[in-house]
């Protein structure tokens, strides 16, 4: 079964086409990352603007690089939620105009979702039921996927998604955008232990994330360092050193990622762990991750960075998941949806149709 | 600047303060009890002041469920406020309400930090959310300031103790900087026009929350 997937929900404009939910037949990505530089983030107007240019040119692409036609396909999935409504809605409108002129069944897919099946794309797939950490620029879940059409959220950010923590701190140091991978890159050498950040704890069973106290505190040593630097250089050069605080900042960080993580799998003693989104492709995450899942005896699961970032591929594999499981194709009154939890979507996918 | 003589037009602030961020959010329940459709409030104070915070309890009290998080990476984030039931127990669609026709159908949570100016913000169409029948909640709203309505609401957050402007050398326990939790005392100042600051100083009042400061000018 070949199902073509279409990735438009933020700053990739995206294409894949994939064989049995598994096997990668293409995987085309046109990014605006260098765009959207300027701005420290994405622009959503602009996004969409360069999606809207992108769209078919990244469609053709993956049929020529697949070798095949529309009229070799089974389905067509697109991710309409959630994401920026102008974005997401350049996917939609083309996939829908695909379904339509084809008649092929069209499946909605939901961006979350999406990151979580691209672990099927892997030689050694997970079995459900599994959990999931999803991090990236928008989005820190935990979550229990006992199939992948139904989803248990068992932790979320209470306040800024880890991906936004590493970038207003990337920023504030002078790092730029995107800031996971220029602090990461940053900490290199540096001692995880020189600064130890406050950590946020909700309590007993609950399993939510909160990284505005890591960021507050980082900002606020930021501030004194500055301080220092125009009234006390001596004190500067004592207390500051780039690489000591983007690997503190960092460990904080992921610390707090795997405590909650490991915390909420306990109840599942039996199940894979999975590790998805763009912040996956931090290495010190996947270190910790690897060492946390070792430690209890679960198998550990994480894409190559290529398939955490956002991509179509993904898109394709959850779309064939979709298909097997039953999910009756969306009509023509699909639409995009800017916020929309994953477990909702699951619960909701009979309507779509 | 042409001032206008009617009481209800001049400007008013009141100053609120804050033990931490539960707190806080009581003081945007409060606050939740003032709005009206179409109402634009301003939110500043530097990245942890307790903005996001703020929005948290005005959504809470307008019976949004979804949790409100930081709108940063979206810039926009919508959270429709529940459908109002009437008197025959019959449930309306937001904005149908014969009753409620004043009450604002969704909370816009808007976050101006990424953008380079104002005309960025009109550029991609943000303002069309000011008259859209909800309410606006901007954080970073000085980036925009030329484009906010004259009816706008605004509300600065500060911390009680400045972290920042610390004398003394960082605590260091076993060669590690520790850094200290923040301060979470915060103060609020309100301004807008004089009856909205009035009706919000009762809503005030009714909760036992205390007024530091206020005034008009």
């Amino acid at each position: 079964m070949y199902i073509l997937g279409i990735e438009s929900s933020c700053d990739e404009t995206a294409a894949a086409v994939i064989k049995d939910g598994r096997e990668i037949y293409s995987n085309i990505i046109a990014s605006q990352i260098d765009i959207h530089k300027v701005y420290g983030g994405v622009v959503p107007e602009i996004a969409s603007r360069h999606h809207l240019d992108g769209i078919l040119p990244v469609i053709y692409e993956s049929l020529s690089e697949a070798d095949i036609t529309l009229a070799d396909l089974d389905g067509i999935a697109v991710t309409f939620a959630p994401g920026l409504v102008g974005a997401l809605l350049v996917g939609v409108a083309s996939a829908k105009g695909l379904a339509l002129a084809t008649g092929l069944p069209l499946y909605p897919v939901h961006h979350i979702a999406a990151h979580i099946a691209a672990s099927f794309l892997l030689d050694q797939a997970p079995q459900t039921p599994f959990i999931s950490l999803v991090v990236s620029g928008g989005h820190s879940h935990i979550i229990r996927v006992v199939s992948m059409t139904e989803y248990e959220i068992l932790g979320s950010t209470r306040d800024d998604a880890a991906g936004e923590a590493f970038d207003k701190v990337a920023r504030a140091v002078g790092l730029g955008y995107p800031g996971g991978p220029l602090i990461d890159q940053a900490s290199t050498g540096g001692n995880p232990r020189a600064i130890r950040f406050p950590e946020t704890d909700f309590g007993d069973g609950n399993f939510d994330y909160s990284f505005s106290g890591v960021k507050t505190a980082a900002l606020n040593y930021l501030n004194q360092m500055e301080q220092y630097r125009s009234r006390k250089p001596e004190l500067y050069e004592k207390y500051f050193n780039l690489a000591d605080f983007c690997a503190s900042f960092q460990f904080a960080i992921t610390h707090a990622l795997t405590r909650q993580l490991m915390e909420a799998a306990a109840a599942y003693p039996s199940e894979d762990i999975i590790l998805a989104g763009g912040v996956a492709a931090n290495r010190s995450l996947r270190t910790a991750l690897e060492a946390a899942c070792m430690e209890t005896g679960r198998r550990f699961i994480c894409p190559p960075p290529q398939l955490c970032t956002d991509n179509a591929a993904m898109v394709g594999a959850l779309g064939y998941q979709l298909a097997i499981a039953g999910v009756e194709p969306a009509t023509g009154r699909l639409d995009a949806i800017a916020n929309l939890p994953i477990d909702i979507w699951a619960k909701n996918l009979k309507y779509l149709s | 600047m042409i001032k206008d003589s009617r009481q209800g037009a001049s400007d008013c602030f009141v100053v609120v303060e804050t033990e931490n961020p539960a707190t806080t959010r009581s003081v945007g329940a409060c606050f939740a009890q003032i709005l009206m459709k179409n109402d634009v409030v301003a939110l500043d104070g530097d990245l942890g002041a307790g903005k996001t915070c703020f929005v948290g309890g005005v959504a809470k009290a307008l019976g949004i469920s979804g949790r409100v998080t930081s709108p940063t990476f979206t810039l926009v984030t919508e959270h429709p406020i529940p459908r109002s039931l009437d008197t025959d127990g019959e449930v309306l669609l937001a904005g149908e309400s014969r009753r409620d026709r004043d009450q604002p159908n969704a909370l816009y949570h808007f976050d101006a930090y990424r953008l380079p100016c104002s005309k960025a913000f009109s550029d991609i169409g943000l303002m069309e959310y000011f008259t859209a029948g909800g309410v606006c909640f901007i954080e970073w709203a000085e980036r925009i300031r030329a484009l906010l309505p004259s009816r706008t609401l605004f509300i600065r957050l500060e911390r009680l103790v400045n972290n920042s402007i610390l004398e003394d050398e960082p605590c260091l326990v076993d060669g590690s900087i520790v850094l200290p939790s923040d301060d979470q005392r915060r103060r609020l100042t309100f301004a807008g026009k004089a009856t909205r600051i009035n009706a919000f100083k009762a809503a005030l009042e009714r909760h036992n929350i205390g007024v530091v400061q206020d005034g008009c000018s």
